[in-house]
């Protein structure tokens, strides 16, 4: 523990520097309150393989890290233009940093969008209004990391009533290529009735080597409903960690759809709480790892109050040397009766090199409820290649185009087409015989 | 259901049926430890150096370790210096030769308990090892299993009749410094069964051990070994019962089994042990680690376990498939009622090629029990082939009970195959309202269910402890329902 202390605090002088040259850093109390995160970072230290919830991670390499922020790049728009998304407002921050000339936003009735950086500096009260909805204690020095360096992202705020047809994609783009940490917090309130669909999508050059640290905060009003796909594909090199915290009211309908391609290290904490009676949230989960790669998911999907439901489902394909890590857990509370919850984890493990530790957990305490969970590991089904092979397929590319099935499954619930294809186009992309399934599929 | 009430209060002040304690002189030395009373221990059983030297190197590692704070159970803390590590049942003479020679009290305290020592066991074809305390005082059917060539023994005069084996295999599966509770036991075990099964024999006769925690105070160390060796095959069973107290008592156990080539072993245990009274008060602590190492080719564990007794229950048979195509097999039934807690479940590590494990395990928590089921499936790189079903299922009977699933999957070979489900639900209002149309009582119906809920574990259990089982199972349960 003591080591884990020594490697936080070595951090220390150069991160307090960087707190300086936050937005607002000259509010007193914007400052206090980054200056506490601080030290609840140096205080938890780097989680070791002891921590529960890191013992399939070494966190090492992470605090390989230089501890400095990351400056804003100035890219041209042709540099992003394959991951714009056709038919949606597009807000785009190149490493952690709102840019407007790229982005596009229609006046959209409804939606109002603003940047969070700009909230620190000039509207004091806003901020503070805004900050207040999250208390929560950190619960490792990551996340500690992320509240302390508080810097830019977007707060969406979708009005009561209003149907945004029109979705919203928020670009991350990671530049930076000395190991500097890119903080990004956002923010989105879904109003009372109001519906919506948001994309976050995370991508880095292929030489980019910083430390993503990602929070998004959801709060859905009463009979609101979000389609919120996740999508991160950074460089190899790149270290994401990601926190999601969601809280759904009465009869809201939440539906997320994370999924993990890239980064050396990909780490998504996912807290989901189903807060009002009715609410239903789905969560369909992606990840997809090779060479070194790591990747790891923690899910808690806590029913606070009865007659809730949800359902979730996560597949994996892990090839190479990599580490998949998928921990889902159901809570539900002594008065949540009528829950019904499900969660099912599925992975392919294509490689003798690669490794899958799952956890799928329940923590039940109310007794009228339904709750189950199922995870597999396993390979390719042989009658499966063996029937494409009777019909002329090579072996390989028999392979190849079942394990694209089984990624497809997934692929297939996104709803939001220019998305969907965009995903299957990437993901078949980096499969071999990418000419022979796209012909196919 | 309020008209079953009387019923059920009448179920619910309802005492513990086996808690009555013998009065007898025991041969106790004074609570604490250090190494002195470890000597102690080991010079009144008269063991070998080696043996103490064993005790004395378990001793300096449990005082560098911590207890484990992992589980799901919550307990006041345990004062290892106020506990009595020996004890054991004073007989004149210097031990029994025949069944006149044993206490007769001690005799008649079988007898309550409904222990068939005599003819009774012969016609259940059984040969128990009853440990009394931490002495094994009795032991039956020697003759017969020494013509097949089987060791049935206490493990404190196999160290004397079979050193070398014990010295082989003792610690072998559990090591001296395992985890905190199997370390203190390897510090104090006072006795336990030893069972050595020589190549190619079938054990004639089911193995029983019947063991009772009498003296108040009394950790009971417990130890037990049993080697099968290639080719043979032996069913064990292990049961329980113990008095009831105010005061807690810890129990911490230790369990190897050694299997080799084409061998197998059948491992059943019935646990119900005192679980403390309706309001959490007393009750036995019983941390068990339990492990079988299937160390040859083709050979096979499996483990059974009904648990209905105890306050706290922290235990998980363990499977090492080492052997190429060696099977593991755990079933288990888990009951928490009142206050009880339990945190149990299995490890099955896959080392060998297509080894192979099944998991089946049932929870059910009622009053304020609290039940959680947490396990480990690892697939090693070099487990080719290796395969493994799981499957854990829960039963909530009242809304102040806790029902909780941890297991855990790492995989590491792309040619495993590894299936987990869970499910966590309650006796639906349908099924019981089917049955009481049908004129089955309440209760009736909530037995049956749940009775049906584990039958695919009593199945495993040998014949004589399913209906054990069965009926613990209900009695455990009266006052639950209603």
């Amino acid at each position: 523990m003591s080591a884990a202390l020594n490697q936080t605090s070595d951090w220390h002088p150069q991160l307090a520097t960087a707190l300086d040259t936050l937005p607002g850093n000259n509010i007193g109390w914007l400052a206090q309150r980054r200056d506490k995160a601080l030290n609840q970072f140096l205080e938890l230290g780097f989680p070791t393989r002891k921590t529960e919830a890191w013992k399939y991670v070494a966190t090492h390499s992470i605090a390989q890290i230089t501890p400095v922020l990351s400056q804003n790049a100035i890219i041209d728009s042709a540099q992003i233009a394959q991951w714009r998304l056709d038919g949606c407002d597009e807000l785009v921050f190149v490493d952690g940093i709102y840019h407007q000339s790229l982005s596009s936003v229609t006046d959209n009735a409804g939606l109002e969008i603003k940047n969070l950086a700009e909230l620190l500096k000039n509207s004091p009260d806003e901020t503070k209004a805004l900050l207040s909805q999250l208390d929560h204690k950190a619960h490792d020095a990551f996340d500690a990391l992320n509240q302390a360096l508080l810097r830019d992202g977007a707060v969406i705020t979708i009005a009561d009533d209003a149907l945004i047809e029109r979705p919203l994609h928020c670009l991350f783009v990671s530049t930076n290529t000395s190991k500097a940490i890119t903080p990004i917090n956002n923010w989105i309130f879904a109003g009372k009735n109001s519906q919506c669909s948001i994309v976050e999508t995370y991508i880095g050059d292929d030489e980019s080597n910083s430390l993503t640290s990602a929070r998004t905060n959801i709060k859905l009003a009463a009979n609101s409903e979000l389609n919120h796909y996740r999508c991160q594909r950074e460089s190899k090199q790149a270290y994401h960690l990601a926190e999601l915290q969601v809280e759904l009211a009465r009869d809201s309908r939440y539906n997320a759809y994370p999924i993990a391609l890239g980064g050396a290290i990909a780490r998504v904490n996912v807290q989901i709480t189903l807060a009002g009676q009715n609410a239903e949230c789905t969560v369909n989960g992606l990840y997809l790892t090779k060479d070194k790669q790591v990747s790891d998911h923690h899910i808690k999907m806590h029913h606070a109050v009865p007659h809730c439901n949800s359902n979730q489902l996560f597949k994996g394909v892990m090839d190479g040397a990599s580490r998949a890590i998928f921990n889902g857990l159901i809570l539900v509370d002594k008065d949540a009766q009528k829950t019904q919850a499900d969660l099912s984890n599925r992975n392919l493990l294509l490689s003798k090199l690669a490794d899958i530790n799952t956890k799928p957990e329940l923590e039940i305490y109310a007794d009228d409820v339904k709750c189950s969970h199922g995870a597999t590991i396993g390979q390719l089904d042989e009658k499966s290649i063996f029937y494409l092979q009777s019909r002329g397929i090579s072996r390989e590319q028999a392979e190849h185009l079942l394990t694209y099935a089984f990624i497809n499954d997934v692929v297939n619930r996104i709803k939001l087409a220019s998305l969907r294809q965009k995903i299957a186009s990437l993901i078949i992309g980096q499969l071999p015989d990418s000419e022979f399934i796209s012909e196919l599929v | 259901m309020s008209s079953t009430s009387e019923d059920v209060q009448e179920f619910v002040d309802k005492q513990y049926k086996h808690g009555f304690i013998t009065d007898i002189e025991t041969d106790t030395i004074g609570a604490g430890l250090s190494e002195d009373v470890i000597r102690v221990i080991s010079k009144k059983k008269g063991e070998p150096e080696f043996m103490l030297e064993w005790r004395l190197k378990a001793y300096r590692r449990w005082l560098t370790m911590s207890e484990p704070t992992w589980a799901q159970v919550r307990f006041d803390p345990i004062d290892y210096q106020d506990i009595i590590y020996y004890s054991a049942p004073k007989s004149p003479g210097e031990g029994p030769k025949s069944l006149d020679d044993v206490d007769p009290k001690l005799l008649e305290t079988y007898t309550k308990l409904g222990i068939p020592l005599l003819e009774q066991q012969m016609l259940a074809g059984i040969a128990v090892d009853a440990v009394f305390d931490s002495v094994s005082v009795v032991t039956t059917f020697k003759e017969k299993l020494a013509e097949a060539g089987v060791v049935f023994c206490p493990l404190s005069e196999a160290v004397h009749s079979h050193p070398e084996l014990v010295k082989k295999y003792l610690g072998s599966v559990v090591p001296t410094g395992d985890n905190f509770f199997s370390t203190l036991n390897s510090a104090v075990f006072s006795d336990g069964s030893f069972v050595y099964i020589p190549k190619g024999v079938r054990c004639p006769m089911e193995l029983s051990t019947y063991f009772r925690i009498n003296e108040a105070k009394t950790g009971q160390f417990e130890r037990t070994l049993i080697i099968a060796e290639e080719g043979s095959h032996v069913s064990y069973l292990e049961g329980c019962t113990a008095p009831m107290r105010d005061e807690n008592q810890l129990h911490a156990a230790v369990v190897e089994l050694v299997i080799l080539d084409n061998a197998k072993i059948k491992y059943s245990t019935v646990q119900n042990w005192y679980p403390g009274d309706e309001n959490g008060k007393g009750g036995i602590y019983n941390f068990v680690t339990k492990r079988a190492l299937c160390a040859g080719i083709n050979s096979k564990i499996s483990w059974t376990q009904v648990e209905t007794g105890s306050a706290i229950t922290w235990k998980y048979p363990s499977c090492v498939l080492r052997g190429e195509n060696s099977v593991g097999e755990f079933y288990s039934v888990a009951l928490t009622n009142n206050y009880q807690q339990a945190d149990t479940g299995t490890k099955m590590i896959h080392l060998g090629k297509n080894t192979r494990s099944t998991i089946i395990s049932k929870g059910i928590s009622a009053g304020h029990g609290e039940n959680s089921y947490r396990g480990l499936v690892r697939i090693a790189k070099t487990a080719e082939g290796a395969r493994n079903y799981t499957q854990c299922d829960s039963l909530l009977i009242g809304d102040t009970c806790a029902a909780h699933t941890f297991p855990y999957m790492e995989v590491g070979n792309p040619s495993a195959q590894v299936e987990h489900e869970a499910t966590t639900s309650k006796i639906s209002e349908d099924q019981l309202f089917y049955c009481q149309q049908r004129g089955i009582t309440e209760e009736d119906a909530v037995s049956m269910i749940v009775n049906g809920f584990c039958k695919s574990v009593f199945k495993e259990l040998p014949m004589e402890f399913a209906v054990e089982a069965g009926k613990l199972l209900s009695v455990s349960l009266e006052g639950a329902v209603g």
